[in-house]
């Protein structure tokens, strides 16, 4: 896209008022936060060690959740893209039921599944004396749960569009399905995994719904800063406000710095 | 910019998001999520005050939160002083506080009680796991307060942000028990409550605000609440009176 066309005078004048409108909608709650947040004591409330410490936990689970998330979620883009599973459809919507569904009930599946007295938490805990309620993994299986599907479905859509022709002729000259998928996939879906990636890496840091209802609130286990916001809310609307200015700077930081390293990548622009 | 502040706080506070918005011109009323059932009884009675009002139940001190920052309300009922306290602070000072009912403590175990817990000593035994509410919600500020007085030192697993939450971990099986308000452990489906002598030492009261100014909708409701018809929905559901 060439700086010529994004100037041209024929945009339609509808399309500009209402994207200026959703500037707006988006911009005047957060100056608004800014406003109104009690920056004078905003040394305490960073310094204070509780939040530090649900700083800690949630940069730390956001981060392997993110992990996890290409490991598992760039094969099964893949499956859904490529593959002739039957009854495609019908497992990209089970995979990505998670993203419609109000956390806290993703939160309440989690524990029918994985929860002490769950299908299969009931196995883990009789066999091998695990037990993931309210412990930090449970924190990064909530957050996967709700988040994977970002990742799941920017990726697909990048793989559905780099062509074949290119694997294609990779194969012809002999090359291994599994060379293929590294050396000509992989590299040409890049900038759909990142875009995904950071997707899935921001949706996991606001996560609160199915955390709480999953993994509990513990300081330091499983207490992240969303939770930890929303218990400020009950004692303290300034240390929330502050709170969420530190997840607010935090995530615009990432997000200014990823997008100007790989112009274009978010959004899986190409 | 207060209102743009106060619609941006209610998408922070997700699981409580009862603001109401007035739209239909009823009468708004916020109260503490363990009066939910009596509440709602009373509002499905075409022949109460309450039939006419938006309810909006969370826990008390995010209404609290929600009310300083002017969301539209006409009466509130906390489940303690200390956020009714926090509103006259906050310029609420114009009518005074009525303690509308009472309620008590226990401790809520799956049904059966399968571990056999008989008092509150019990809740420290490494064997048990255990849910609290989290210090500031009322619950919480209650439970760890009699916890304290008794000189019992609980562990849980995890601090839960409202009555709700507490009474959902126990009833999902997930801990063994916790401390949770007498009337939400009497209407719960699959948890049982043990009592403890303890809790008879820690006044919870709901304490109803009239924030209409002392003429409006706000006072009616609180009088019905305290007319006989009131008092015996409350006591139907486990409420003590005042």
């Amino acid at each position: 896209m060439s700086r010529q066309q994004r100037h041209d005078a024929r945009v339609p004048i509808i399309l500009v008022v209402l994207g200026w409108l959703a500037v707006a909608f988006f911009v005047v709650p957060i100056l608004a936060l800014v406003l109104r947040v009690p920056w004078s004591s905003l040394s305490d409330v960073i310094t204070d060690d509780a939040t530090a410490e649900a700083l800690t936990l949630s940069v730390f689970t956001s981060v392997i959740t993110t992990v996890l998330a290409i490991v598992l979620g760039v094969p099964l883009a893949w499956l859904l893209a490529r593959s002739n599973i039957p009854g495609r459809q019908f497992i990209r919507a089970l995979c990505t039921l998670s993203m419609v569904l109000p956390p806290v009930v993703a939160g309440v599946a989690l524990l029918a599944s994985l929860g002490r007295r769950g299908v299969v938490g009931e196995i883990l805990d009789d066999w091998l004396g695990v037990r993931l309620p309210f412990t930090m993994p449970a924190v990064v299986i909530a957050q996967l749960f709700v988040a994977m599907p970002f990742l799941v479905l920017t990726v697909e859509s990048g793989f559905a569009r780099s062509a074949g022709t290119v694997e294609e002729a990779a194969r012809t000259l002999g090359a291994s399905p599994w060379y293929v998928f590294t050396r000509v996939t992989l590299p040409a879906t890049q900038p759909a995994i990142i875009a995904g990636a950071v997707l899935t890496w921001a949706r996991a840091l606001g996560e609160f719904g199915a955390t709480i209802t999953f993994a509990g609130n513990f300081p330091g286990t499983t207490r992240t800063l969303p939770i930890a916001t929303y218990l400020a809310l009950e004692s303290d609307i300034d240390d929330a406000l502050l709170i969420s200015m530190v997840m607010v700077v935090i995530s615009v930081v990432i997000l200014v710095a990823l997008r100007s390293r790989w112009v274009g990548a978010i959004g899986g622009v190409r | 910019m207060r209102p743009f502040a106060w619609v941006l706080l209610t998408g922070v506070v997700l699981a409580g998001c009862g603001a109401g918005s007035q739209s239909d011109g009823q009468p708004v009323v916020f109260a503490a999520s363990s009066l939910v059932d009596v509440l709602s009884e009373l509002s499905a009675d075409e022949g109460t005050p309450f039939s006419s009002v938006t309810l909006s139940f969370a826990s008390s001190a995010s209404l609290a939160a929600q009310i300083v920052d002017d969301a539209p309300v006409d009466m509130f009922i906390s489940a303690d002083q200390a956020q009714i306290e926090r509103l006259r602070r906050a310029g609420f000072s114009d009518t005074q506080p009525q303690v509308v009912a009472r309620n008590s403590l226990v401790i809520a175990v799956e049904a059966g009680n399968p571990l056999g817990l008989a008092e509150l000593r019990d809740l420290s035994r490494r064997d048990v796991l255990v849910a609290l509410a989290a210090p500031g919600v009322p619950l919480g500020e209650y439970s760890l307060g009699m916890l304290r007085a008794a000189n019992i030192e609980v562990t849980p697993v995890t601090f839960e942000a409202d009555a709700r939450g507490v009474l959902g971990k126990v009833a999902l099986g997930e801990v063994d028990a916790g401390i949770v308000y007498a009337t939400d452990a009497a209407s719960a489906t699959n948890v049982d409550s043990v009592v403890i002598p303890e809790a008879e030492a820690v006044n919870v009261e709901y304490v109803a605000l009239d924030l209409t100014g002392g003429s409006g909708a706000g006072q009616d409701l609180i009088e019905f609440l305290m007319s006989d018809a009131g008092r015996s929905s409350l006591a139907n559901r486990g409420f003590l009176l005042p």
